[in-house]
């Protein structure tokens, strides 16, 4: 038995089934007939993604493995956990595996996943056993647990299928090149990124937000001088993308306020160029994003969105003229792995306000502009 | 129509894809990005109904559906019928049946000797046409994938693409 993130009763329906990799479609129609002889009942099945997973064998597949599970809780899928292992390197080893949710007055199989062990020179090889059983006309969501490498053949083969291609940009040796080489990639309109920093900075997007809410500082999104975000080592590529946002955002607003007239508020990025806003982003110690700072001209004042000293909420405060709602604290509770994914498979559509931020970050990151 | 050899599946199947709506009124969050879309529309993905002759003979629909709760979220859901699920049977091979038709002097599954000929009547003059003409340069792909660039040009120049079976 396991018990996922929300404490639900998450049940192995028949444990783990080795398989020949040839026979998975047939093994996987069997796993179902064998579920429901077993049961003496129907079983329902439910299915509205494919979900694939690629991790390195050891705790990141075991992290990987129960965040599917949890996943497919909410998300019901067709999952696949393909796990690099050491050892030889042509292997190709399948096994099959149905995860049955118990909720009240019924059994409700709401996943089956497929597990890979794969060696070095089966990633290709491995990526075309899963193409074919891919349950059609539902979206495909591709789940990087470490480095995003477009030379993986693997990557390459699922890439031809994917809707979107999930990753963490904390879990990438060289952050900043991946989102640059992110933005550079041949995605074809394709696929669409997310990255789990992106679902990390949901609080501190909802809290930047919320102080625009506040009746004195509404009218400064428009007329934004300065963003500093300080973040600890972890977090660069979330800084960048925050400030990408938050620049983004005044840019629409000065649009907004000013219709027709071209907005200034471009970039300010390390290269130098002249920008109406500037970005700072500034290393501090600890993890994460720790702090945003804005400063506004005409009318002047200050916001910020600060880590309070015990982590666990973030501290809103403005400077202004007839300012008096503010300080808050609205808290902030670090979200578990399954979580995090969940809210990036939720869809398939592309976000829209992460890629533009993505543009930004990975400009200042990078120190190109994209193509 | 499509057809090759080692696809990454073998599946026979018939797939009607249904218009874009007119007024893609839940904008772009409908599930699929817009190129994923076989419509090419920005709205929700199209309503796919496949007719799959082989293998697991059946009929579904996928359509979207508004995901419960305040937002205006539309998800792809596919609703399923199996003949070997619903029957408890699976139907016969292919040439089982044609095989027993044969024996049987059942002629119901077969086009008579005159349509035959009309038929090669035309294949064969096409045939011809092309032995007269310099051989085009054949636009080869890699086994395992579904099909070269070039299929996916013949589409995306209508702003479509290939359902994946």
């Amino acid at each position: 038995m396991i018990v996922d993130g929300s404490g639900r009763e998450v049940l192995g329906g028949g444990g783990v089934l080795p398989v020949d990799i040839a026979s998975l479609s047939t093994e996987l129609r069997r796993l179902w007939e064998g579920a429901s002889e077993a049961d003496g009942a129907a079983v329902t099945r439910a299915c509205t993604r494919n979900l694939i997973a690629l991790c390195a064998a050891g705790p990141a597949a075991e992290a990987a493995d129960l965040a599917l599970v949890a996943v497919a809780t909410e998300h019901p899928a067709r999952a696949f956990l393909v796990v690099a292992t050491p050892g030889p390197a042509d292997r190709l080893e399948a096994s099959l595996t149905a995860h049955c949710v118990v909720r009240p007055g019924r059994r409700h199989v709401c996943c089956e996943q497929v597990t890979l062990a794969i060696g070095s020179a089966a990633r290709r090889r491995a990526a075309s056993a899963i193409v074919p059983l891919l349950v059609p006309d539902l979206p495909v969501f591709v789940w990087i647990t470490g480095g995003l490498d477009f030379a993986d053949p693997a990557l390459e083969r699922l890439l031809d299928v994917a809707d979107r291609l999930v990753f963490d940009s904390r879990a990438c040796p060289d952050p900043a090149r991946t989102l640059v080489d992110l933005v550079h990639s041949e995605r074809n309109d394709r696929w669409s990124p997310a990255d789990l920093e992106w679902a990390r900075l949901e609080p501190w997007r909802e809290a930047v937000a919320a102080l625009f809410d506040e009746p004195a500082a509404a009218s400064m999104a428009g007329h934004l001088d300065r963003v500093v975000v300080e973040h600890g080592g972890d977090a660069i590529v979330g800084a960048a993308l925050l400030a990408g946002w938050i620049v983004d955002r005044a840019e629409s607003a000065r649009a907004a306020d000013a219709p027709g007239e071209r907005a200034r508020v471009e970039a300010g990025d390390g290269a130098g160029e002249t920008a109406s806003a500037a970005v700072v982003l500034t290393p501090a110690p600890g993890e994460g994003v720790r702090r945003v700072g804005l400063e506004a001209r005409h009318p002047d004042g200050r916001l910020e969105v600060a880590l309070a000293e015990n982590g666990r909420a973030l501290v809103l405060s403005l400077s202004a003229a007839d300012a008096c709602a503010l300080p808050a604290r609205r808290p902030l509770d670090p979200a578990p792995l399954a979580d995090l994914v969940g809210r990036m498979v939720a869809g398939a559509a592309p976000d829209e306000l992460y890629e533009r931020a993505l543009l930004r970050a990975a400009t200042w990151l990078g120190g190109t502009a994209p193509d | 129509m499509r057809a090759g050899k080692r696809l990454p599946k073998r599946v026979t199947e018939i797939a009607i894809t249904f218009k874009d709506v007119p007024h893609a009124f839940f904008g772009r969050n409908g599930g699929a990005p817009a190129a994923r879309s076989p419509g090419g529309g920005a709205g929700p993905a199209a309503n796919v109904l496949a007719l799959r002759i082989q293998p697991e003979e059946g009929i579904s629909l996928r359509f979207g559906s508004k995901v419960p709760g305040s937002r205006l979220d539309v998800e792809p859901v596919k609703m399923d019928f199996l003949y070997g699920r619903s029957f408890g049977v699976e139907p016969p091979e292919a040439y089982e049946r044609l095989l027993l038709d044969a024996f049987l002097g059942d002629s119901t599954l077969f086009i008579r000797r005159d349509e035959v000929e009309a038929a090669w009547g035309l294949v064969t003059a096409v045939h011809r046409g092309w032995a007269d003409q310099a051989r085009p340069a054949f636009p080869h792909y890699e086994a395992g994938t579904w099909g070269p660039a070039a299929a996916d040009a013949l589409l995306a120049r209508d702003g479509r693409a290939w359902r994946r079976p």
